[in-house]
């Protein structure tokens, strides 16, 4: 009877699920990666059910690890056993797959990031700050605007030798310059690898900000699909790019690694409440809590009428 | 007319900032707690190139003055080289323009300040003035006493909450407390309260240090209740000021001496002095400075702070990475703004000491 760890990452564009086997942490049983549609909820269901649908029962299962923007939401329904930020369940992932990594470059969907790592620990890092220009969304936008699927534009980019210079600062300055440049005669493809190439500029100006860049070099992250982005990056640092086979998924394997790390630390039993948790209906509310005069704002989850779930709390009376 | 004053929240320092305008027989209104409204009302009414901290304690003014004061406590005055040089007579116009006239008082280590509180206060003899400046300054030491005390016992408190609850019982007490016999019982008290609170000593926790802009090191409003959210996970912090320090720091015969006898400042100095040779206004040169003798003292880390358009922090701040790798210490430069989501900066805090308790006890991340 094999038995696994899930590891749950919640992000903006995508949701993905693993399963890791508990005796091999090299070993992924399933690997989903769902668009999340603004509806983190939904798709956690879509994909919990997936899951059931192909035989997984919840006893098997020894830990779950969250990760992801919706991570302290998430993992308060399905009731995890480790709730980390995504930049140390990349870390994890990354050193898991590539032990001598000393680089990742990831890109997701509404944030980017650089993790420089020295002998399997993290010793520096960089997120994006306010702005979007650097990140999958900007793309998946553009994409849209010029009538192209996102998937393959990657291709377009790969498609041209000559690539033309768009503004690579700011999404709105972006979009101004491509406008200009397609009345100019550019072709698609010149606008693609001319985004690409934006991108990676602006990623290596905002996020990277004058870091040591050394080999090897991982490239996660959804992004890391698209073959026009890891060539301008090649291009730009004069470095190979290493994309681990599970490219799009390696924040929630990630948090599989950091759920495993925890049961074992603590010793206890897994806190997951069950694949069918999320069968149910779940009413969130934000309430105010009028203890004292802190007055926290608490975010409550009732199934059927009774609470499962509160936090939010500066003293944590709530949250056990 | 009975001059009614107000003054900036200051995080929880407005206990003793009250108690020394009552002593000098001013009626002392003060502000609600700082909230997004208070902000609301700053963003509203200051330029929007001014910094965080300005539009805080704009706001912090105006719910006072609607609560009746007419004359506003001000810390520094019309001093320093920073815009904080200015804020008194911005203060002054904005609060004016939008209806509220009002009187500045500016509070700082100088013969000035006295003898503005003595026209308001004809009656008030400088005999007087010393001992409510003393009484002020013991209550001073006391309240910087119950922060660190908070701060030194969160990381490892086996019940959350805890110190915080604890925290807060002391700041009321300090509140009521008058006088000097039962300052000092209190300071027992408080070193007994924090002593009695269940702790768990081989909690494997790290060292940070913060440096930075000042009015973020002492505001839990502008910092999203960072003390608190690295506290319970297993932090535990040091700010590299406080507010009495800032005052000392001030005095001319001070600073003298940081220049030739081997004082914390001095120490800094010579830190910072690769990197930034002469003052540059606000603490840009002390969080350079700082960051080094946090590393030398054996912490893990360094978190630096400075709000969006801070001009001498922002000059820390392109420093700062090399400060890091000249002297392999972790730092996290954080720069905070009106619109700094709570997750993004969770996210990076939790991301910070992440990394360096990893690197700190790498068999947490072992397997097996």
């Amino acid at each position: 009877m094999n038995q696994y760890y899930v590891g749950v990452d919640v992000g903006s564009v995508s949701t993905n699920i693993v399963l890791l086997d508990s005796k091999d942490n090299q070993k992924l049983s399933e690997a989903l990666y769902i668009r999340t549609k603004g509806q983190p909820m939904e798709s956690l269901r879509e994909g919990f059910k997936i899951l059931q649908d192909k035989g997984y029962s919840s006893e098997d299962i020894l830990g779950v690890g969250v990760t992801g923007s919706a991570r302290v939401l998430i993992g308060h329904i399905i009731g995890a056993d480790s709730i980390k930020n995504e930049i140390t369940a990349h870390a994890v992932a990354a050193i898991n797959r590539y032990p001598q990594v000393k680089t990742v470059i990831e890109i997701g969907g509404q944030d980017s990031k650089m993790i420089i790592l020295r002998e399997g620990v993290v010793v520096d890092f960089a997120m994006n700050t306010i702005c979007a220009a650097g990140t999958g969304s900007f793309l998946d936008q553009q994409a849209f605007r010029l009538n192209i699927p996102i998937e393959e534009f990657g291709e377009f980019a790969l498609r041209t030798v000559e690539p033309v210079r768009i503004a690579g600062r700011c999404t709105v300055f972006a979009e101004t310059d491509m406008v200009h440049k397609q009345q100019e005669g550019a072709t698609k493809e010149q606008i693609v690898a001319g985004l690409c190439e934006a991108l990676v500029r602006n990623y290596l100006n905002n996020v990277a900000k004058g870091k040591s860049i050394e080999e090897p070099v991982l490239f996660q992250g959804g992004v890391a699909f698209n073959q026009g982005i890891k060539n301008a990056f090649e291009k730009e640092l004069g470095v190979q790019l290493v994309i681990p086979d599970h490219f799009n998924v390696m924040g929630a394997l990630g948090s599989a690694i950091l759920a495993k790390e925890a049961i074992h630390e603590t010793n206890k039993p897994t806190l997951f409440k069950g694949f069918e948790i999320m069968q149910r209906n779940h009413l969130l509310k934000r309430v105010e809590c009028r203890d004292c005069s802190n007055a926290c704002e608490l975010t409550e989850v009732t199934v059927a009428g009774e609470i499962v779930a509160k936090w939010g709390d500066r003293c944590g009376k709530w949250q056990k | 007319m009975q001059t009614k004053i107000t003054f900036p929240h200051a995080g929880e320092y407005y206990v003793v900032f009250k108690d020394l305008f009552t002593n000098l027989g001013y009626e002392v209104v003060v502000p609600p707690s700082t909230s997004q409204k208070t902000l609301d009302i700053g963003i509203k009414l200051a330029p929007a190139q001014a910094c965080l901290p300005f539009k805080i304690t704009l706001g912090n003014l105006v719910q006072g003055i609607e609560k009746g004061a007419n004359l506003v406590g001000m810390i520094g005055g019309k001093t320093g080289i920073c815009r904080l040089a200015y804020y008194s007579d911005m203060y002054q116009k904005i609060l004016a323009d939008n209806g509220y006239p009002v009187e500045l008082l500016a509070v700082k280590a100088k013969k000035e300040f006295w003898l503005s509180v003595k026209k308001h206060h004809p009656t008030l003899t400088l005999r007087q003035f010393m001992q409510t400046i003393r009484d002020f300054w013991r209550k001073l030491v006391i309240f910087e006493l119950i922060r660190e005390k908070s701060l030194a016992i969160r990381p490892y408190e086996i019940n959350r909450g805890d110190s915080t609850r604890m925290k807060g019982r002391f700041l009321r007490q300090l509140e009521q407390t008058t006088n000097a016999t039962e300052l000092k019982a209190l300071k027992q008290e408080i070193i007994q309260g924090f002593a009695a609170i269940p702790i768990d000593k081989e909690r494997k926790i790290i060292k940070l240090g913060l440096v930075g802009e000042f009015f973020l090191l002492i505001d839990q409003f502008s910092t999203l209740n960072m003390e608190e959210f690295l506290g319970n996970n297993g932090v535990l912090l040091k700010y590299s000021l406080s507010f009495s320090e800032f005052f000392v720091g001030s005095l001319k015969q001070k600073r003298f001496l940081d220049n030739y006898l081997p004082t914390h400042n001095n120490q800094v100095y010579k830190y910072a002095q690769k990197y930034i040779t002469r003052p540059i206004g606000g603490h840009g040169r002390e969080s350079v400075g700082e960051a080094i003798v946090f590393k030398q003292k054996g912490y893990d880390g360094v978190i630096h702070l400075y709000p969006f358009s801070c001009m001498p922090e922002v000059v820390a701040s392109s420093i700062v990475p090399r400060v890091s790798a000249d002297w392999g210490i972790p730092i996290l430069s954080i720069c905070l703004d009106e619109h700094t989501g709570e997750a993004g900066f969770q996210t990076r805090l939790e991301a910070f000491t992440d990394m360096i308790k990893r690197k700190k006890y790498p068999f947490i991340a072992e397997d097996e």
